[in-house]
């Protein structure tokens, strides 16, 4: 209920004219949308660039996600199912790495990318996010679950490693596929200190950055914040409604509670 | 089609784990050898090592003259059918067997013709729509025998492809197996740790354990003439009673063997049986005998009658496996100098007729043949029968 009501006082305050939001709210007809209306969301639009802000964040958590799902389950497999020099060495790091929240190491990065002049990129805010020690930890423990015999049969038929990872492990993990999509599309829709310490303008700057800089955009209008708000959660439920079925599954079936 | 030579193989896992020690075999073409032993004993490895599937250590293997040890998977032109089938749960079973002809870039025409083909030879036609996880047991394991005929292998490899089925529907796959052998004439190596499925199959048996080869013969001969005590125990169900005893001619100069408080005269077919067997007079040795050359004294027509105290009975319907000792001591048999204790205490086993009313904890008396015995020396190997 804590979880829900807000967002359910949300969307409907978002539909309502600008003085009722304040005035119904602590009442019943705050969830009641009498009187619907669009104009909320018109405001945001005419006030900041926010199909720019939305492009941003889209581009950048999808990029993210993209190469993330990519990067990360090879990684996983490598660790899961070939085997080189230092392997175990490599996936104790992985491990150990999942424990470093990002503000720990923001510092040393921000320097460093600042020598390397990709402030105010969309570079900065995608490539430090596209390895992640918690992805590869749920790719890890989906491989090795997975029954080695049907690498074994597709050796024998003549697949070699690059196939069978394609056409044979990727199909069968559908739902760790899924989970860590969502995962990292949620993580990274919502970034907000590593944008705000990297970017300046508005070109590349994301959604969460754009909404706390609406808060205090005067007129103070919260019919306007609550449509913000609820433009910016709309594709994280899409996205969240289209896979939560595997989502549930991989979660599961990676042995981790969520 | 092709033989396969097996030249001194070993393997040897990361672990130090000798999985596989010395083993040399020749597998001749057209031959279906069955591979079984006990969980660990190697066989497995020998499959996998022929796939590609893991490295010898030592050794070669020789696949129709040419050896494969540096090749791949699939460049040995080798299939295998795995214990859980590993069908690709994400393909149709069309998909499924085309698979390895997709690999070898067949045209689709091709690939339509062959998956059809055997698709016919296996009784799945109906079922090429399907995904593995709407089949049965059954059906799952012909789509796994049809992935592995289809790209027409010179060997074919088949790891306890039986033990996921229930007992029913093993009998009748069993029974396919052996007719789809027959009739395509492919070399096959067959890993089962089930004997009955080894004696019924092969058209030779090799017996493993703990990485060396016991035995490899015909079913008949392996049941027959066991090499060493391994494979007697090990062939046979129940396997063979074996239990330590000394031999010594008694006063009419026969050779006569403990049995317990016993003494069991053996008649000269017995003793001719073997060569230089009168040889052991008075040296320890271990004798053994099957459970279903144990007669009830009642039908007893040798006069060797033991009198024994019965601790268990299995119903089997048609028959009933009786456990008895020969006295109510606790058993403690091999390894160490004979003496009574050792085979008074031991659990023995017998095959009887349902007809026969045996209650456990009762008393019966029992006799067998004694020609029906066979004498290991004491480092369990068997001695030689007499040609």
């Amino acid at each position: 209920m804590i979880f829900i009501v807000p967002i359910i006082f949300m969307i409907i305050g978002s539909l309502k004219p600008d003085d009722l939001v304040l005035a119904e709210m602590g009442t019943v007809r705050a969830f009641i949308p009498d009187s619907i209306s669009l104009e909320n969301y018109g405001d945001v639009y005419r006030r900041v660039a926010f199909g720019r802000f939305m492009l941003n964040s889209l581009f950048i958590t999808g990029t993210i996600c993209a190469l993330g799902l990519c990067v990360n389950s090879i990684a996983a497999y490598s660790f899961a199912r070939l085997s080189w020099a230092g392997r175990n060495i490599m996936l104790l790091a992985v491990l150990a790495m999942m424990v470093l929240p990002i503000e720990s190491i923001a510092v040393p990065l921000f320097f460093l990318v600042t020598k390397w002049g990709w402030r105010d990129t969309y570079l900065v805010q995608i490539i430090p996010f596209i390895a992640n020690a918690f992805s590869i930890y749920l790719f890890y423990t989906y491989f090795i679950s997975m029954p080695r015999e049907l690498e074994d049969a597709s050796r024998i038929d003549g697949a070699g490693p690059f196939r069978i990872f394609l056409q044979i492990i990727v199909p069968n993990a559908k739902p760790v596929f899924a989970s860590v999509a969502i995962l990292t599309f949620l993580t990274q829709w919502g970034a907000y200190i590593w944008p705000l310490m990297v970017t300046s303008g508005e070109d590349v700057r994301p959604l969460p950055l754009a909404i706390a800089s609406f808060y205090t955009l005067p007129p103070l209008k919260w019919g306007d914040i609550m449509a913000f708000g609820v433009m910016m959660i709309a594709p994280i439920l899409l996205v969240f409604l289209i896979f939560q079925q595997w989502f549930v599954r991989g979660v599961a079936s990676a042995g981790v509670k969520g | 089609m092709a033989d396969i030579q097996f030249n001194n193989v070993n393997k040897i896992f990361e672990d130090g784990t000798h999985a596989v020690r010395d083993l040399s075999l020749v597998v001749s073409e057209g031959e279906l050898l069955v591979i079984v032993g006990p969980s660990g004993c190697g066989k497995s490895t020998v499959l996998r090592m022929v796939a590609g599937l893991e490295d010898i250590t030592g050794g070669t293997i020789v696949i129709g003259g040419k050896t494969v040890n540096n090749l791949q998977p699939q460049q040995r032109n080798v299939a295998m059918v795995f214990q859980n089938y590993a069908l690709y749960p994400h393909m149709t079973v069309r998909k499924n067997i085309a698979f390895p002809l997709k690999m070898m870039r067949l045209s689709k025409k091709e690939q339509n013709l062959r998956v059809e083909e055997t698709a016919d030879l296996l009784g799945l036609t109906s079922l090429l729509s399907r995904m593995p996880k709407s089949l049965s047991g059954g059906q799952k394991q012909r789509v796994a025998m049809g992935r592995a005929l289809v790209r027409d292998p010179k060997v074919l490899l088949l790891d306890e492809p039986l033990s996921n089925l229930d007992a029913k529907l093993r009998l009748q796959i069993r029974n396919e197996i052996a007719a789809l052998q027959r009739r395509l004439g492919r070399t096959t190596l067959y890993v089962t740790h089930d004997q009955v499925e080894a004696m019924t199959l092969g058209d030779r048996v090799v017996v493993l354990a703990d990485g060396f080869l016991q035995q490899v013969d015909p079913p008949k001969e392996l049941y027959e003439s066991p090499a060493n005590i391994f494979v007697a125990g090990f062939i046979g169900n129940p396997g063979m009673n074996i239990f330590p005893t000394v031999l010594h001619m008694n006063d009419r100069g026969r050779l006569e063997m403990k049995f317990g408080a016993d003494d069991i005269e053996l008649y000269d077919k017995a003793v001719d049986r073997f060569s230089g067997l009168a040889n052991y007079e008075d040296a320890q040795i271990i004798a053994g005998i099957r459970p279903e050359s144990f007669v009830s004294s009642s039908q007893n027509t040798s006069g060797n009658k033991v009198s024994v105290l019965v601790t268990g009975v299995e119903t089997l319907g048609h028959e009933n496996i009786v456990y008895f000792r020969l006295s109510d001591s606790e058993e403690q048999i091999t390894g160490k100098p004979f003496n009574e204790e050792m085979t008074t205490g031991k659990l023995y086993t017998m095959r009887l007729e349902s007809t026969q009313h045996v209650e456990a904890g009762s008393k019966m008396d029992i006799d067998f043949d004694t020609e029906a015995l066979y004498f290991f020396s004491r480092d369990g190997k068997a001695i030689a029968k007499a040609k």
